[in-house]
């Protein structure tokens, strides 16, 4: 035997073993670019499926219809599947005083609710020991929904099932779908006894304020309220006119205590609409735009229209608010 | 013998080259996938931050309506309390040559600088509102572009965008839906919404506005053989809208401040010195209450019955300052604009 025919049999062996080392790294490296080429599929396909929804394409036939051409070797028939909002602190407490049916105060909050979408692939033509391979991907992305909605009239806790089973979308189902606003309910007693009376008052009457400030449908409108800001036909027209008259009314307290008279300056129930001393405002002009006695209202499609206060006495051209 | 050495060069080479350009591939379209993501957090980011110049002068403005509102309830009850001295009602010690914090000279003279002081925020307070209420929604459109000309220019730092993309406002319009509903109120109650409709006007409207982030992107591999990747566009497209994050309603002198852990506007006793009762029976005819102070005898608030659905109703008993209003933010929607072009509508960077 020659050294010769030793070496063949020895050239065999490494090729072999050579061969197979190396078809066994070529594949593995192979199976591993397939596996991450359709893994990135299905994060992007569930990254845009979540994000779209969550935006608001929320017909999800129509939704994975549109990204199938996308991610084509994804089999789409995602569903989202939405999980709780991120807990919230909501440090003022509204029942402080009363119960949660009888309180003084209450907010609905906006908030990302989880929207989770997920998929898999399952790669048959691919093995590992003997096994199929499974892709799996999920996204997260946030869907604003409206939590204790309408101010919390529900009286759920923030962070509770119930809230998170009962979200709205703001836009279709809730009444935050608004134009900024601020109202104020705000009253101050009365006393209908004739002056002087003393400590106690035997005919109170609740008063509602009309306060020259507020936004809402008075004073959102084109036609009446063009202009912005507080000057003529401006929305906020209203709060500068009380400022004028309620400034004239500052000279109406000199220094020493003036004295009071039936009908006169400083009754301002029976006293004058205008007095000259004081560019035409008076007190009872001021009164004038409150309504006494409160009146409530229940259950009318009128609320909130019936009373309308008189806010805008001494407002007009020539008057002393204009 | 010679003959069999390199017999496996040729299977590497092969395997080599098959893997790498099958790595290649999924390196590039992962690349792809994540030049789209990332020009669609871009435009999210962009869209969303630039409702902040809408929705910021909507909350300064209710900020600023709410302190009015607030001063004039206080001067309506100092003068309230004027008159009342001046007649001689309410308690007051009316004597001709007495003296002392309860006679109503005494208290009169308090309640004047009171209403003097009161007189002046407020004047202050109407200033601050007209200056923050006056940009109309064309105003707010054109401080929306120059925002988005600064959030380019301030690429990469922390009030920029991502510096890869070139943004651009495609649409800025005001939500005239169907969907958008009306407010009421008057002295005694009022509905927020409750299926009505809005009818603002456009100054008043909430916007709408979609950006795109768009970027040309080189490929991650450069040319071999006769393979030359193509350079492509990262185009990420968003849509917001001002929408009002919180809604709320208080009787702010019943509602505890947990910073400070009091009520948010205490009672207040304008007649005295010292802003404390002069009386015992705590001054119930000179005292202001902002919300019921319902742990005060004299006061026990007007509590709101929720009806467990969508709202609730009141009953007034008793002084006090109920406001109904809520914070502005900004929501993500789907765009809206339609089939837009490059160097049309928007530029690539």
């Amino acid at each position: 035997m020659t050294i010769a025919d030793l070496r063949r049999g020895s050239a065999l062996v490494e090729t072999a073993f050579t061969l197979g080392f190396t078809l066994m790294l070529i594949l593995g490296a192979v199976q591993i670019a397939v596996m991450g080429f359709f893994q990135m599929q299905l994060d992007g396909a569930t990254f845009f499926f979540a994000h779209s929804f969550a935006t608001g394409s929320t017909n999800v036939t129509s939704l994975n219809t549109a990204l199938k051409p996308l991610f084509p070797n994804i089999s789409m028939n995602m569903s989202p599947n939405p999980q709780s909002p991120p807990v919230t602190n909501v440090p003022v407490n509204f029942t402080q005083w009363g119960n949660l049916n009888n309180r003084y105060g209450g907010a609905s909050i906006l908030r990302p609710q989880r929207l989770e979408a997920t998929s898999s692939m399952n790669l048959g033509f691919l093995s590992v020991l003997g096994k199929s391979i499974t892709l799996n991907s999920g996204n997260v992305d946030g869907r604003s929904m409206i939590g204790n909605h309408d101010d919390d009239a529900q009286g759920v806790a923030y962070d509770s099932s119930a809230e998170y089973t009962s979200l709205v979308d703001p836009l279709t189902q809730d009444d935050q779908n608004v134009p900024p606003y601020y109202i104020t309910l705000s009253f101050f007693w009365n006393c209908g006894d004739t002056p002087p009376w003393g400590p106690t008052c035997s005919s109170r009457v609740l008063r509602a304020v009309g306060l020259g400030e507020y936004l809402k449908d008075d004073n959102y409108s084109q036609t009446n309220y063009p202009n912005n800001g507080v000057g003529p036909q401006a929305t906020f027209e209203t709060a500068a006119c009380h400022q004028r008259i309620l400034a004239d009314l500052a000279a109406a307290f000199p220094a020493t205590m003036p004295t009071y008279a039936r009908s006169g300056n400083y009754d301002q129930n029976n006293g004058p609409s205008s007095v000259s001393a004081w560019n035409g405002a008076s007190f009872k002009l001021v009164y004038s735009w409150d309504i006494q006695p409160v009146q409530g209202e229940t259950g009318s499609a009128m609320i909130g229209r019936l009373y309308p206060m008189a806010v805008t006495n001494g407002c007009g051209a020539g008057q002393p608010g204009a | 013998m010679n003959a069999q050495r390199g017999q496996s060069v040729p299977i590497w080479a092969f395997g080599t080259l098959s893997a790498l350009v099958l790595l290649a591939m999924a390196l590039n379209y992962g690349s792809t996938l994540r030049w789209q993501i990332r020009a669609q957090n871009a435009a999210d980011a962009a869209a969303r931050g630039m409702l902040a110049v809408q929705t910021s002068q909507w909350n300064e403005t209710i900020a600023a309506v709410h302190a009015a509102a607030l001063e004039e309830y206080r001067l309506r009850l100092i003068m309230n309390d004027l008159l009342e001295v001046i007649q001689g009602s309410g308690g007051c010690d009316a004597k001709t040559g007495d003296s002392g914090p309860s006679t109503c000279s005494a208290m009169y003279a308090n309640l004047r600088q009171r209403y003097f002081d009161g007189l002046q925020r407020y004047t202050n307070d109407i200033l601050v509102l007209n200056r923050i209420s006056y940009p109309s929604q064309s105003t707010q459109i054109s401080q929306i572009k120059a925002a988005l000309a600064l959030y380019q220019q301030n690429c990469g730092k922390s009030t920029g965008g991502d510096c890869a993309f070139n943004y651009s406002l495609v649409a800025a319009s005001p939500r005239h839906d169907s969907y958008v509903e009306d407010v009421y109120a008057d002295c005694c109650a009022f509905a927020v919404g409750g299926n009505t409709t809005g009818n603002p006007k456009t100054d008043l409207s909430p916007l709408d506005v979609e950006v795109i982030a768009c970027a040309n992107v080189p490929p991650a591999f450069p040319s071999f053989f006769n393979f030359t990747p193509q350079t492509y566009q990262a185009i990420g497209r968003a849509a917001a809208t001002s929408i009002m994050g919180t809604q709320e309603f208080m009787y702010v002198g019943s509602l505890v401040n947990p910073s400070s852990n009091s009520v948010f506007q205490g009672a207040e006793y304008p007649e005295s010195a010292t802003n404390t009762p002069i009386f015992s029976g705590d001054d119930n005819n000179y005292r202001i209450d902002y919300g019921g102070n319902p742990n005060n005898a004299d006061n026990q608030g007007n509590p709101a019955v929720s009806d467990g659905k969508w709202g609730f109703t009141y009953t007034p008993q008793n002084e006090g300052f109920l406001a109904a209003t809520g914070w502005w933010e900004s929501m993500a929607i789907k765009p809206f604009s339609g089939q837009l072009s490059n160097g049309v509508q928007y530029t690539c960077k």
